[in-house]
C-alpha cells in the first residue's frame, strides 16, 4: 500500500535521505516539517498517513509533537527518528502515543520495514 | 583446638566468613555513628562479633576470640543501653575491627594468628565496658531477631482467559533493543493482553541485559493468531513463537540454603555445610578465556556473512546462499546469547567497591575535622569485575579530595549559608550500554582563577589561549600529570598525581571522565564506564585507504555536508548542526597528530563525509573519505610492543580478514584540544 508520508526533521540532509529512501520504495512524500511547530501546522493541511519525526528539535521537539498531533488526531501514525543515546525519549514518545521507531544511522530497509508495519502491510 | 578435627579444611570457609563479616561491620558502623538509636543495625554488629567470636575460638585463634568477645560485650552494652554510642566508641570499634583484619590476613597467608598485641586495644575497649557496667541498672532483654517472611502474591485468573508464552526474536542488527522490547510489551498492554511476567525480568529487558529473544508470559481472551500479530507489527521482531498454557504452572519457591547459624564449638561441621552452596567458583581467567573464544567467534561468523555476501554473484547457488545465510543468523543468535551469559558471569554489583568507602570517608573527614554526610546510592549496579578493579583507585582519589579540598569547615559553611554539614553522593546507574558513577560534594566548587594562574605558570597554555577559554576547558586542566590546585600538601591528597590517574585509568577501560563544577555549589565528576570490554559497536570508516573503527557510543550522528554549507568561523571551517557551530576536523590528520582544522583559504572538497562525535564534552565534525556501515567489533589490544598509542584503542579484525584500527575518539579531541585547536 503506498502511503502519503510527512517528514519531520531539522536536518536537511536527513529530510533529504529520508525521503530518498521513501520516495525509492513507492511511497508519496507530501510533506517536510523542519520543527515541532511547524509539523503540527502541516499536519492538520496535509492530513498524511504517516510521521516520521525526529526527537531533538528547535521550537517544540519531536515528542511535544506526537502529544499535539494526537491530541488532534488519536488515529495518527507516528514513526520516532531517534539518535543513539535517546533511549528514555523514545520511550516518553512511545507513552505519547508514537507507533514505532528507527534508530540513525539509518538503514534504508529497517525504515521501510517500519513504515510497512505501521502502515499494516 | 577441637580435637579430632582437620581444621586445615575448613580455613577457606572461615577466612571468607569472617571477610564478609568484617565488611559488614565497617558498613554498619560508620552507619550507626549516624543513626545510635537503631537497634537493628546494634544487633546486626553484634551479631557480626558473635559470629566472628565463635568461629575464632573453635579454630583455635584466641586472640581473635578474644578481641571480638570483648566488642561483643561492647555492643550488648549498647543494645541495653547502657553504653551511648560515641564517636570515640566507634572509633576504638573501627580499630578494634581493623586488627581483626590484620589478623585474618596473617592466617590467610600464614595458616597461624599472627602475634600481634592486642592489649592496647583490648585495655581501651574495657575502659568503655566499665563505663558501662557502671552505669547499668537492670539488665533488659533482648529483642528477639526479626525475620520477615516473604509476601506472597495471589494471583486470580479468570477462567475464560489463556495464558500464553510468547517468545519474541529481535533482528540481529537491532538497536536500542531495550525500548524495543518495551514497544512490544506496551503493544500488547494496549491491546488489553495483561502481561504477568517476563523472561529476563524488565529491569534486565530495559537495560538490555538479554540476548536477542525475550519472553512475556501474559493472560488474554484473545485468539492466539491476535496476538502474534500484534507483535510482529512492531518493526526488527524477526520472529514470534507463542506457547498456550491451558494450565497454570506451579510456583517455584526458592529455598534459601543459607540460614542464620549460631556458631558454637563445634561450627566445623556446620561450616562444611554452609560450604555446600549450589555455585562453582571459577577462575577469572577461565571467563576471559571464555570471551576471547567468543571474540573469535565474532569474527568468523562476519568472515562468513562476508563470503555469503560474495556468493551473490553465483546465481545457481542462491538456494545454498539462503540456507548458509539462515544459518548464519542462528550461530549469531546464539553467540550473542552466550556472550550474554559470560558477560553476565563476569558482572559483581559494585557494592564490592563501594561498601570500603563509608568507612574510608569518615575517617578522611574525622581526620580534617570536618562534617560530612556520606550517601552510596546504586550500588547494585553490575560492572565487569576487571572495570571493578580499574575504579577503585580513581574513585579513592575522587573521594578523597571531595572530602579533602572540596567540603568546607564548619564555619566557613555556616559563613556562607550553607548547611554546616558537607554532603558527598557517591551515586552508580546504568545508562544504556554504560555505567555512569557519579561523586558529587556540596562543597566550594573547582576555583577557575586559581587553575587559570597555574596552568599559565607551568606553561600549560599562554595568556592569550587561557583568556579564550570557557571554565569547562579551563577544568580540565586538573587532568595534567602533576597539576594539582592545593597549595598544601596533605597527607590524604593534595599530592597531584591523582586526577592524571583518573584520567589515565578511564582511558584505559574506554571510561569517560567529565566534571561539572560551580563556585561555592560544589563539584561533580562522572566516570562513564563500558559494560562491556571486548565487542563494541562500531562505525567503520574509510580514511586514506584504510578502515577505521569509530566505537558508535562516541557518535551523534553522520552527516553529509556540502561545500555551501559550511563556514569560516575564526578562519577554520564549520558546519551548523542542530544550531551549534561545529569544527570540522579531518581525521587522517588528527590521527597523524597533525593539525586537522580546514584553514581559510584552503581547498574543501565538494562534499565532507562527516561523523560527529560527542566525548569528552566536546562536540566535533570528523572528516572521512567514506563511510562504510555499522558493526559488531571485537576489541584487540595493540600489543604491549607497540604500547600505548594515543588516539587509537586497539584494532580488529574484519569479515575480509583486514586490520581495521579503533580511533580512541575522547583523546584525539584531547589532544587536538591540548594543541591548541
Amino acid at each position: 500500500m503506498p502511503g502519503r508520508i510527512m517528514i519531520v526533521d531539522d536536518a536537511a540532509f536527513m529530510r533529504m535521505m529520508l525521503k530518498d529512501i521513501l520516495v525509492k520504495n513507492g511511497y508519496e512524500v507530501v510533506a517536510e516539517a523542519s520543527n515541532g511547530k511547524e509539523a503540527v501546522l502541516k499536519y492538520d493541511e496535509t492530513k498524511p498517513d504517516l510521521v516520521t519525526m525526529d526527537i531533538t528539535m528547535p521550537e517544540m521537539d519531536g515528542i511535544s509533537a506526537v502529544k499535539e498531533i494526537r491530541k488532534k488526531d488519536p488515529q495518527a501514525r507516528i514513526i520516532m527518528c531517534s539518535a543513539m543515546g535517546q533511549q528514555a525519549m523514545v520511550v516518553d514518545a512511545i507513552q505519547a502515543g508514537a507507533r514505532d521507531f528507527v534508530v540513525k544511522p539509518f538503514k534504508p530497509d529497517r525504515v521501510v520495514e517500519a513504515v510497512k508495519k505501521v502502515l499494516g502491510n | 583446638m577441637v580435637e579430632g578435627f582437620d581444621l586445615s579444611r575448613y580455613v577457606g570457609v572461615f577466612l571468607e566468613e569472617v571477610e564478609e563479616h568484617i565488611e559488614n561491620l565497617e558498613e554498619n558502623l560508620v552507619q550507626l555513628e549516624r543513626e545510635p538509636d537503631n537497634q537493628d543495625l546494634v544487633q546486626s554488629i553484634f551479631r557480626s562479633f558473635h559470629t566472628i567470636k565463635g568461629s575464632s575460638s573453635s579454630m583455635g585463634f584466641q586472640r581473635m576470640m578474644e578481641l571480638s568477645h570483648l566488642m561483643e560485650n561492647l555492643l550488648d552494652g549498647v543494645r541495653s543501653k547502657s553504653i551511648a554510642v560515641t564517636p570515640s566508641l566507634v572509633d576504638v570499634l573501627l580499630r578494634g575491627v581493623d586488627l581483626l583484619k590484620n589478623m585474618k590476613d596473617t592466617v590467610a597467608l600464614e595458616g597461624k594468628e599472627p602475634e600481634v598485641d592486642i592489649q592496647h586495644i583490648t585495655e581501651n575497649l574495657k575502659v568503655f565496658l566499665k563505663r558501662g557496667e557502671e552505669a547499668k541498672v537492670a539488665p533488659e532483654t533482648t529483642a528477639p531477631i526479626e525475620r520477615k517472611e516473604p509476601e506472597e502474591k495471589e494471583v486470580i485468573a479468570p477462567a475464560s482467559r489463556k495464558e500464553y508464552l510468547i517468545r519474541v526474536y529481535l533482528t540481529l542488527e537491532c538497536s536500542m533493543k531495550g525500548v524495543r522490547s518495551y514497544l512490544v510489551i506496551n503493544r500488547l498492554q494496549e491491546n488489553k493482553v495483561e502481561v504477568i511476567s517476563t523472561n529476563p525480568p524488565l529491569a534486565d529487558l530495559e537495560s538490555e541485559r538479554f540476548g536477542q529473544s525475550f519472553e512475556i508470559v501474559a493472560k488474554a481472551t484473545l485468539p492466539e493468531e491476535e496476538i502474534r500479530k500484534m507483535v510482529e507489527s512492531v518493526a526488527e521482531v524477526e520472529k514470534v513463537e507463542i506457547e498456550v498454557q491451558e494450565e497454570l504452572p506451579e510456583e517455584k519457591v526458592e529455598v534459601k540454603e543459607e540460614e542464620e547459624k549460631e556458631i558454637v564449638s563445634t561450627a566445623g561441621q556446620k561450616k562444611a555445610a554452609k560450604s555446600l552452596k549450589k555455585t562453582v567458583r571459577v577462575d577469572v581467567e577461565r571467563l576471559d578465556a571464555l570471551l576471547n573464544l567468543v571474540g573469535e567467534l565474532v569474527i568468523d561468523r562476519a568472515r562468513l556473512g562476508d563470503t555469503i555476501q560474495r556468493l551473490r554473484d553465483f546465481k545457481e547457488l542462491s538456494h545454498f546462499r539462503d540456507l548458509l545465510s539462515d544459518t548464519n543468523t542462528h550461530i549469531g543468535r546464539i553467540i550473542n546469547e552466550l556472550q550474554m551469559e559470560i558477560m553476565k558471569a563476569r558482572m559483581l554489583p559494585l557494592a564490592e567497591v563501594f561498601n570500603r568507602f563509608p568507612r574510608m570517608v569518615r575517617d578522611i573527614a574525622r581526620n580534617s575535622g570536618k562534617e560530612v554526610d556520606f550517601v552510596v546510592q546504586g550500588e547494585e549496579t553490575e560492572l565487569d569485575r576487571s572495570l571493578l578493579e580499574e575504579i577503585t583507585d580513581p574513585l579513592i582519589h575522587l573521594l578523597r579530595n571531595a572530602v579533602d579540598h572540596g567540603i568546607e569547615s564548619r564555619e566557613e559553611r555556616i559563613a556562607q549559608g550553607k548547611p554546616p554539614r558537607g554532603r558527598v553522593l557517591l551515586k552508580a546507574y546504568q545508562e544504556e550500554n554504560s555505567v555512569v558513577i557519579m561523586v558529587q560534594d556540596d562543597g566550594r566548587g573547582l576555583d577557575t582563577g586559581k587553575i587559570r594562574n597555574k596552568a599559565l605558570r607551568l606553561g600549560l597554555a599562554s595568556q592569550e589561549e587561557l583568556e579564550k577559554m570557557s571554565d569547562r576547558e579551563v577544568m580540565e586542566f586538573i587532568f595534567y600529570p602533576g597539576f594539582s590546585t592545593n597549595d598544601q600538601v596533605t597527607d590524604v591528597s593534595g599530592r597531584g598525581v591523582g586526577m592524571d590517574i583518573v584520567r589515565r585509568n578511564m582511558e584505559r577501560v574506554n571510561g569517560q571522565v567529565r566534571i561539572e563544577s560551580e563556585a561555592g555549589k560544589g563539584t561533580t565528576f562522572y566516570l562513564r564506564l563500558p559494560l562491556t570490554l571486548a565487542i563494541i559497536r562500531a562505525l567503520l570508516v574509510q580514511v586514506d585507504g584504510g578502515i577505521y573503527s569509530i566505537p558508535l557510543a562516541d557518535v551523534v550522528e553522520i552527516e553529509k555536508v556540502k561545500r555551501e554549507n559550511t563556514y569560516w568561523v575564526n578562519k577554520t571551517l564549520t558546519a551548523l548542526f542542530r544550531g551549534k557551530v561545529l569544527t570540522l576536523l579531518r581525521l587522517k590528520d588528527l590521527l597523524q597528530s597533525k593539525k586537522a582544522e580546514y584553514f581559510e583559504g584552503e581547498e574543501t572538497p565538494e562534499v565532507l563525509y562527516t561523523v560527529v562525535v560527542n566525548a569528552a564534552r566536546a562536540m566535533a565534525g570528523l572528516v572521512v573519505d567514506e563511510i562504510i556501515g555499522e558493526q559488531e567489533i571485537v576489541i584487540k589490544s595493540l600489543g604491549s610492543y607497540i604500547g600505548d598509542v594515543r588516539g587509537l584503542s586497539g584494532a580488529t579484525i574484519l569479515g575480509d580478514g583486514r586490520v581495521s584500527l579503533i580511533v580512541d575518539v575522547p583523546s584525539l579531541l584531547w589532544k587536538n584540544f591540548q594543541m591548541g585547536g
